[in-house]
């Protein structure tokens, strides 16, 4: 058993059922992705895109259009699959287990790339701050998930090479 | 587990099923195991791996699997991309989250078996066989999209 299995509830679950498989969206305009700013709602300073879990029997890119209209009431297009990112760490005292689907998509709507926050809520009634955050430039704060920002720098030289 | 997805007190993303698969080739053939002893009715062809336990990278459970199933060590492991396997067995939904490596066996032996036994988690015996997935198959082969899987990961190799 790992240490981190160690951590789960307890219960007669076997351990894998924790592992949540997660959708989430860099919404890009340029070098610009949009995320949650955590510290504008009370949070350690830290950005993460929005997006949730996948639902069973649910596709990757379906839960990821449908996170966004929920969240924050907008359309989303060009969904492009960026890469699946293992995300396994502690947190409030407890282990964490992710499987992440990572897409980029625009907004349909052009003119919320012009937002300077996007205020939304999230499925358990949290409320969502979203900021434009130039993934080119030195970042104030962590943005998660590891590897996220890799991802973003190999598809935006990927996009200057087709330019 | 699949009862999981439909039980009111858990979260909607309970009961997707993480695995790691191992996919061996040789030429035109790939590894497969042969689920006949399992289910008479339902025949099909699966690479061999198995569940990503919670805390566990894909890449570590594939290694383990392979020791656990076949007691081989494996080298070369890079991974070829994710599957999502939405499906429906013996009318129960099924939901896979699929890692794909491809991967080789550090011993040349078992290139050579025409049958390689192993063993599952519970005791069960496993049987896999190579089988040359250019020519029709007789049966199924999940998960859905290994195939294409492959020629993608051909044709990025060919440049």
């Amino acid at each position: 058993m790992t240490r981190a299995a160690r951590q789960l509830p307890e219960g007669s679950l076997p351990s894998w059922a924790w592992i949540r498989p997660q959708a989430l969206v860099a919404v890009r305009s340029g070098s610009r992705v949009l995320v949650q700013d955590y510290a504008a709602t009370g949070g350690v300073p830290s950005y993460r895109p929005l997006g949730g879990a996948i639902d069973h029997g649910e596709l990757a890119e379906v839960a990821a259009k449908r996170e966004i209209q929920e969240e924050v009431g907008a359309e989303v297009t060009d969904v492009r699959l960026l890469g699946v990112l293992e995300n396994i760490y502690s947190k409030d005292d407890r282990d964490w287990h992710e499987i992440v689907f990572m897409f980029e998509a625009r907004f349909v709507d052009a003119s919320l790339e012009e937002a300077e926050r996007l205020v939304g809520v999230e499925g358990d009634g949290d409320r969502i701050e979203a900021v434009w955050l130039d993934v080119s430039e030195q970042l104030d704060a962590p943005l998660y998930p590891p590897g996220l920002l890799e991802l973003l720098q190999a598809r935006l030289a990927a996009v200057a090479a087709d330019a | 587990m699949d009862d999981l997805a439909r039980s009111e007190l858990l979260p909607s993303w309970a009961g997707i099923r993480p695995l790691a698969l191992a996919v061996f080739r040789d030429g035109p053939r790939i590894l497969v195991e042969d689920n006949s002893a399992q289910d008479r009715r339902d025949y099909f062809y699966r690479p061999p791996g198995g569940g990503v336990e919670f805390g566990e990278r894909a890449i570590d459970a594939v290694r383990r699997e392979m020791r656990e199933e076949f007691d081989a060590e494996i080298a070369d492991v890079r991974p070829l991309g994710t599957l999502e396997n939405i499906f429906d067995y013996h009318g129960r939904p099924g939901h896979e989250v699929v890692f794909v490596f491809e991967t080789r066996f550090a011993d040349r032996r078992y290139y050579e078996a025409e049958r390689i036994v192993g063993t599952e988690g519970a005791g069960i015996r496993i049987e896999a066989i190579w089988l040359d997935v250019s020519q029709p198959l007789d049966r199924p082969l999940y998960p859905n999209g290994l195939l294409e899987l492959l020629a993608e990961s051909d044709g990025r190799d060919k440049g």
